[in-house]
């Protein structure tokens, strides 16, 4: 068994940090008075606080829901394998779920230059998904699910080699009513080797 | 017209399909079309990421084979012979693609170099031939 832990979204730091720079260029444009407000600066905060409310929404959504403890039957899988990925979560406050998704996702990462800008561009592929049961969860209620996904004989392995990444995803989705969708990923290091089928052990 | 051509064949037929730690073995030809001055002759096996993202690449192996005048009407052949590792497999995604192959380059200094990639797929070992 290995603990997972979710993989780190640079974009929340990315667009928190974007948020407040938009904000104070915005009020820097406008030379701190409001009577000097232009389209250009007024447009510069408007984007500021979407990008930071959006972050704060997410942020609330996670501290209603907690944080999942999640373990993996292998500490690493070869292609074609059968791996079983079990989630305990203990609600923080009560939550009410409209659906509960666990999806194996195939996920890939390419990062280039355009002119002075570095940009980013994914693709992700769902390859399997276990749909769970929503229902009303009381504060200290528990979710527990154990889900088991084989990596596609046919797939490919992980790589993560600079400016071009392949990952195995385990992406957890609770679509919860009135507030943003949770959604956590933990990698899953496929190693680059095939698997025996199971029926030949 | 290009100023050579560039032929890459493979040892045991071109089906040009290897899995992990196989060797892959073969001759490049070069046919000038006209007299070459070169500052070198690179062949080498590797293999790169295609795609969207800025190219990664990895030599496995080769290096410089000539220096000196390629003469018009006098093909010349280098061997090459490498083992393959265990990875990257060859992939090709939407974004990110892993292409193998042996890379041929002729330096010409002042000029246009001479590029020739002839791809070939590492793919993993079936089971039941392990």
């Amino acid at each position: 068994m290995s603990e997972l832990k979710p993989t780190r979204s640079t974009t929340f730091r990315r667009d928190l940090i974007g948020g407040i720079g938009l904000i104070i260029a915005g009020m820097l444009f406008s030379g701190f008075s409001s009577q000097n407000l232009n389209l250009f600066s007024t447009l510069m905060i408007i984007g500021g606080l979407w990008l930071l409310g959006s972050n704060l929404y997410s942020w609330y959504t996670h501290s209603r829901v907690g944080t999942p403890e999640v373990t993996l039957s292998k500490t690493a899988v070869s292609v074609g394998e059968q791996f079983t990925f079990s989630i305990l979560n203990t609600f923080k406050q009560n939550v009410t779920l409209n659906s509960f998704m666990i999806h194996l996702i195939f996920k890939e990462t390419a990062t280039y230059q355009q002119g002075t800008n570095t940009r980013t561009v994914t693709h992700e592929e769902i390859v399997d998904s276990f749909e769970g049961v929503g229902g009303s969860f009381s504060q200290g209620s528990f979710l527990s699910e154990e889900v088991t996904f084989t990596i596609p004989a046919d797939g490919m392995h992980s790589l993560n080699v600079p400016r071009n990444k392949l990952q195995w995803l385990v992406r957890v989705e609770m679509d919860i009513p009135r507030l943003k969708k949770f959604e956590e990923s933990y990698e899953i290091k496929v190693e680059p080797q095939l698997a025996k089928p199971t029926s030949w052990s | 017209m290009s100023k050579a051509e560039i032929e890459v064949t493979f040892d045991g037929g071109n089906a040009q399909q290897y899995h992990p730690h196989e060797q892959v073995k073969g001759d490049v030809v070069i046919y000038p079309n006209s007299d070459i001055t070169c500052r070198k002759v690179l062949v080498q096996v590797l293999w790169r990421t295609e795609g969207r993202g800025t190219r990664h690449q990895k030599i496995i192996g080769g290096g410089e084979v000539f220096q000196g005048v390629l003469k018009q009407g006098m093909p010349q052949t280098f061997s090459f012979s490498e083992i393959l590792p265990d990875a990257p497999w060859s992939f090709q995604g939407r974004y990110v693609s892993v292409a193998w192959g042996v890379w041929v380059k002729i330096d010409v200094p002042m000029g246009r170099d001479v590029e020739h990639f002839e791809r070939f797929a590492l793919v993993p070992k079936p089971l039941s031939e392990s």
